[in-house]
């Protein structure tokens, strides 16, 4: 099999806040191969953004602090390189979307420079480099480098032999040849005029156009993983539209893999191939998108699904999860989720928790794993 | 029809927020520009009904809504409220007549003060118009509310920040309902809520519904809970009505091509229907300068010459007298499905950005 | 658990239903949610402490001689020595049990000094601060509650602002040199010069803090509820601004206390009859190489009381706002929550 793209094991992040410990991420774990993308849905504060954040260390810390995990992105363990390596991953090897790309654009400068900037990076790293090769980041000793000088830092980590030979190097600030580039992926985000575009600053685009900037800007870095956090939450339905099927396109056209953060169950179904379900910190089922959404294996993926309105009233009443998340410093002895299972028995009171388990694999003979003790009686639930 | 009166009548109501001018546009006289929040709506809302109110953002909902509970005064227009036109009213007698319409709000953190403890701001509104009850009585009538809600009385002492936003929107839902009002104008009561606190909050707006009689103005963009709240739905799109009807009517057979691709656009959580989705391309337009004739004729598949100038009036659908659309199409567009759609894809300007064949379809 | 399932209760059911009872002692809970919160922020306590002492310290200089005059017949002082005595004692000695921070060039002690300028110092940290939140206060609520254009009130308010824009023009020490200088030596015309100067601070704050709480949705729904406006200002936008005008207010006693002392500095301030620190420093100033503890005395006791007020001003955001309130006080045992 070959290596997955990114592998997390274990990962636990907690948050100190005043004279609490919060419980963000609980021994997550989550294989994403190659060009798939994989959904990460849950409630508020289910953690599916901290995951997201601490996979390219994006974490405040403090008050964020990671207890014990490893993060392996293309085969590396991200969580130990040293800080300043982190910047050339992030870019070009991990992009970000965020919800709010009216925060994520600075807004003194106008949408065109903003992506030349982030296409000028990463030419530089090629420059300083070969290509991207596995050799390159591993094996890496940091007590026997030099420590980086800043200048290093702010042009990546591949600090070649000689820096001012790269600085001769560097393209002038917007050369005709980098305002192609910029076009070109404006072009893929399909928009109409980038002539006009790129002489705009943020406040003058509508939400959606800022989201279609955001995603160029994060592809003009050829990233291998697009880590995508709600990225069309706050944004009309209509337009939400739009933006998603730019997505589902560019997937095919760039070869990214996505993992994509929502709280909308809707959007996953569309958007994801495989799906992981989040509650509490704790990852409770992964699995194939069909397989979630058709024969879920935990109680709560199932209420979840189940509690997405979908009829007039004179049907009924909707049904509804009891009760409410718990609060991430005092989690519930055992499965987090037996003070709300409508299936609880004794064994689930109890600690440890249930792990993360691969059930047996279903006729398409995909990875479906339930952190439930009893998966096969989910589909008895009403 | 229905024989009782409309409880709300809502009659070419207009809403124009002026924008400020510079000094020298005054001084040169320059038209005055207002954003035309709403332009010219009709509606009305009969007693114990819901309406649904749906649109995106800058369609007017939320002005429509505030209209009616007269948070806005209109720019022009009448609004009856049982058959008394209380569009201009003023002082006093708005005080007054404030206990026949309540608002919940859709933020649950910055609806209630973070200085009051609950049982002040659960009878805030009744302080307000019964001016003079002891403490003693509005916690009495605070304990009282808070279980029609679904929250324990115990917590009649504590800050709003210690409810997650499901317990903050009980305790906005408890102090609309504490007059008893005729009206309670919902705007997004769940849209910064997670589905399973949603589901929760639904069921509680129904069943107390069926309770009191209440009607409720429902503003929304989230189609799934109109469908379970409403009875009737009314469409917005850029200040103006495009489409109302009965839930059922609009849902089931949206008929403005506008509410046809509302409906097309909604994420679904049903993988079988993973599917190519119509895309109505193009961005909102302005509400300082909105197109004239048709709103949607920027973005509209179906667009002709004559929608370009002529704006459309609301006309009853041949089936049911009830569902009014306002497209000149309406008689050819009526028996499109949302879903077939799909094959109109990318009138104006997208398609030039779009590598030929890569129309939506995917998966 | 769920009453989501469960229709709404008959009220007639549920006017039977037992009030809880006011929460009993809620000042004990508060004070010991205040002590709660002080052991959580070790340097709001070191604040809170120092702005205590300094208080308690001026307060005894100042009452201990009114009250023993007519009790003994002579009046009792905490300061060991008459301040400003000079001969009283050999010139510049150095720090001893006697005198804790030593004589100056013109023989007096030095802590009795700077003691007995702590009550002048403090009372106007207090009073120009004081009376600016007041004034600034009110005129910034005006300004900013009914600012609504093209009426009486959005002309007042406008005027309001513009006065203050010409004030705050001005730099604030430059400003208050100059008055002072203009209405002549004296505790008072200086105190007058400080508080002309200082009001504008608290009617920009102000106005900004009113216009946004004014648009807040608890503010709207308030309105909504048919509360009048004049309920909606008292129970909503000044409860509302206390948090932020008291905080301000806490810094803003050190900074004043700066300001009057440097005016005092200069020479245009208190006479040099008064003690008052700006004022010992002048003749302190040549000593610094060779009493340089007659120096220090003066700096330290103004450094201080300012870092008191600093520190306790900081500390007040928590424990004014109920929402930091607890998030400050929550151990494991926090509350949980209350919807069923």
């Amino acid at each position: 099999m070959a290596e997955d793209l990114l592998r997390i094991e274990h990962l636990s992040v907690d948050y100190h806040v005043g004279a609490g410990t919060f419980r963000a991420l609980t021994d997550v774990s989550l294989s994403m191969p190659a060009g798939r993308v994989v959904g990460i849905v849950g409630e508020t504060g289910c953690g599916k953004s901290t995951l997201g954040h601490a996979i390219p260390r994006l974490l405040p810390q403090p008050p964020a602090q990671v207890r014990s995990g490893k993060v392996f992105f293309q085969g590396t363990d991200l969580l130990k390189l040293p800080k300043w390596r982190m910047p050339s991953v992030r870019g070009t090897g991990i992009g970000m979307i965020f919800q709010e790309p009216i925060n994520s654009l600075n807004p003194a400068f106008r949408v065109g420079d903003q992506i030349a900037e982030a296409v000028q990076i990463r030419r530089l790293r090629e420059h300083g480099r070969q290509p991207a090769r596995k050799a390159d980041v591993q094996g890496f000793d940091y007590s026997k480098r030099e420590m980086p000088k800043a200048a290093d830092v702010v042009t990546g980590p591949f600090v070649p032999p000689n820096l001012t030979e790269t600085l001769k190097q560097r393209p002038p600030p917007i050369s005709k040849d980098l305002q192609k580039e910029v076009l070109d992926f404006l072009h893929l985000v399909r928009i109409n005029d980038p002539e006009r575009i790129i002489s705009l600053f943020p406040h003058e685009l509508s939400g959606g156009m800022r989201q279609r900037i955001m995603i160029a800007m994060a592809l003009s870095g050829k990233p291998s993983l697009l880590i995508a956090d709600e990225p069309t939450s706050a944004l009309d339905v209509t337009i939400q539209a739009q933006v998603l099927t730019l997505m589902k396109e560019l997937m095919d056209e760039v070869s990214t893999s996505i993992l994509f953060i929502s709280h909308d169950l809707g959007v996953i179904a569309e958007m994801a191939d495989d799906v992981g379900v989040m509650y509490a910190g704790h990852m409770v089922e992964f699995g194939p998108v069909a397989e979630i959404f058709e024969s879920p294996r935990h109680p709560y993926t199932k209420s979840l699904i189940r509690s997405i309105p979908n009829k007039y009233k004179e049907d009924g009443v909707l049904p509804s999860l009891s009760g409410s998340v718990p609060n991430l410093s005092r989690l519930p002895n055992g499965c987090t989720f037996h003070p709300r299972c409508p299936m609880v028995r004794d064994v689930c009171r109890k600690d440890p928790e249930p792990p993360l388990t691969d059930l047996p694999p279903g006729p398409a003979g995909l990875v479906h794993r339930s952190a439930c003790y009893f998966p096969e009686e989910v589909a008895s639930l009403p | 029809m229905s024989v009782a009166p409309p409880l709300v009548q809502v009659q070419d109501v207009q809403k124009y927020f002026p924008l400020t001018r510079s000094l020298t546009d005054t001084i040169r006289r320059h038209a005055k520009l207002a954003i035309r929040a709403v332009d010219g709506v009709s509606l009305e809302v009969r007693s114990g009904e819901t309406l649904g109110l749906i649109g995106e953002s800058g369609s007017g909902k939320t002005t429509l809504g505030w209209l009616v509970a007269r948070l806005h005064e209109p720019t022009g227009g009448r609004i009856l409220f049982d058959g008394q036109d209380v569009a201009h009213l003023q002082g006093k007698a708005l005080r007054a007549w404030r206990r026949n319409i309540q608002v919940v709000f859709q933020d649950p953190v910055g609806s209630l003060d973070p200085r009051m403890r609950v049982w002040e701001i659960v009878t805030e509104p009744i302080h307000a118009q019964e001016p003079g009850l002891r403490k003693a009585e509005l916690r009495r009538r605070a304990a009282e509310l808070l279980p029609t809600v679904g929250l324990v009385p115990d917590c009649l002492d504590q800050y709003p920040h210690e409810f997650s936003g499901g317990g903050r929107q009980r305790l906005s839902l408890a102090r609309a309902l504490s007059l008893r009002p005729k009206l309670v104008v919902l705007d997004e009561p769940t849209s910064a809520l997670d589905v399973a606190v949603q589901a929760q909050i639904l069921n509680r707006l129904v069943a107390l519904q069926s309770e009191f009689g209440f009607a409720y103005l429902l503003i929304t963009h989230n189609v799934s809970a109109v469908k379970y709240v409403a009875d009737r739905v009314a469409v917005l799109y850029l200040g103006k009505l495009a489409e109302v009807g009965t839930v059922r009517e609009v849902l089931e057979r949206p008929t403005h091509p506008y509410t046809k691709a509302l409906l097309a656009a909604l994420p679904v959580p049903d993988v079988r229907r993973r599917r190519a989705r119509f895309r109505i391309s193009g961005e909102i337009p302005t509400l300082i300068r909105p197109p004239p004739g048709c709103r949607f004729a920027t973005r509209c598949p179906f667009v002709i010459d004559r929608c370009r100038v002529e704006e459309p009036l609301l006309r009853p659908t041949p089936r049911d007298p009830g569902h009014l659309v306002a497209c000149h199409r309406l008689e050819e567009v009526i028996d499109i499905a949302p879903e077939t759609l799909l094959v109109m894809e990318g009138s104006a300007g997208m398609r030039t950005a779009l590598p030929s064949g890569a129309v939506a379809a995917t998966t | 658990m769920s009453t989501a399932t469960v229709p709404a209760r008959r009220v007639a059911e549920l006017s039977s239903a037992p009030v809880p009872a006011p929460r009993p002692a809620a000042w004990r809970s508060n004070l010991i949610l205040f002590w709660q919160i002080l052991r959580a922020n070790p340097l709001t306590l070191v604040g809170f402490i120092l702005v205590v002492l300094v208080s308690v310290t001026a307060f005894l200089v100042v009452v201990v001689p009114l009250i023993t005059k007519p009790l003994l017949g002579h009046a009792l002082s905490i300061l060991p020595y008459p301040a400003l005595d000079a001969g009283a004692f050999p010139v510049t000695q150095a720090p001893s049990f006697a005198h804790p921070f030593g004589t100056d060039n013109a023989g007096a002690d030095v802590f009795s000094n700077v003691l007995a300028a702590l009550p002048t110092d403090l009372g106007i940290g207090f009073t120009v601060s004081g009376v600016s939140l007041v004034a600034g206060g009110l005129l910034g609520l005006v300004a900013g509650f009914w600012d609504k254009p093209g009426t009486l009130s959005g002309l007042i308010s406008t005027t309001i602002m513009r006065l203050t824009d010409i004030f705050l023009s001005f730099p604030t020490l430059v400003l208050a040199l100059a008055i002072s200088a203009t209405l002549g030596r004296g505790e008072y015309q200086s105190e007058l010069a400080v508080l002309i100067t200082w009001w504008p601070f608290y009617v920009r704050l102000t106005r900004g803090e009113v216009l946004a709480i004014k648009i807040q949705p608890y503010v709207i729904a308030a309105r909504a509820a048919g509360v009048t406006e004049t309920r909606i200002l008292f129970r909503h936008v000044v409860r509302n601004l206390i948090e932020p005008l008291a905080v301000y207010f806490s810094m803003d006693v050190g900074t004043v206390i700066v300001t009057y002392s440097t005016i005092a500095y200069i020479g245009v301030g208190v006479p040099s009859s008064i003690p008052e620190w700006g004022n010992l420093m002048p003749g302190y100033q040549d000593l610094i190489l060779t009493a340089p503890w007659t120096v220090w005395s003066v700096t330290a006791a103004i450094f201080v009381t300012v870092l008191g007020f600093s520190l306790l001003g900081d500390g007040l955001r928590d424990i004014l706002d109920p929402r930091s309130r607890r998030i400050m006080a929550t151990t494991a045992s926090a509350r949980g929550s209350t919807e069923k």
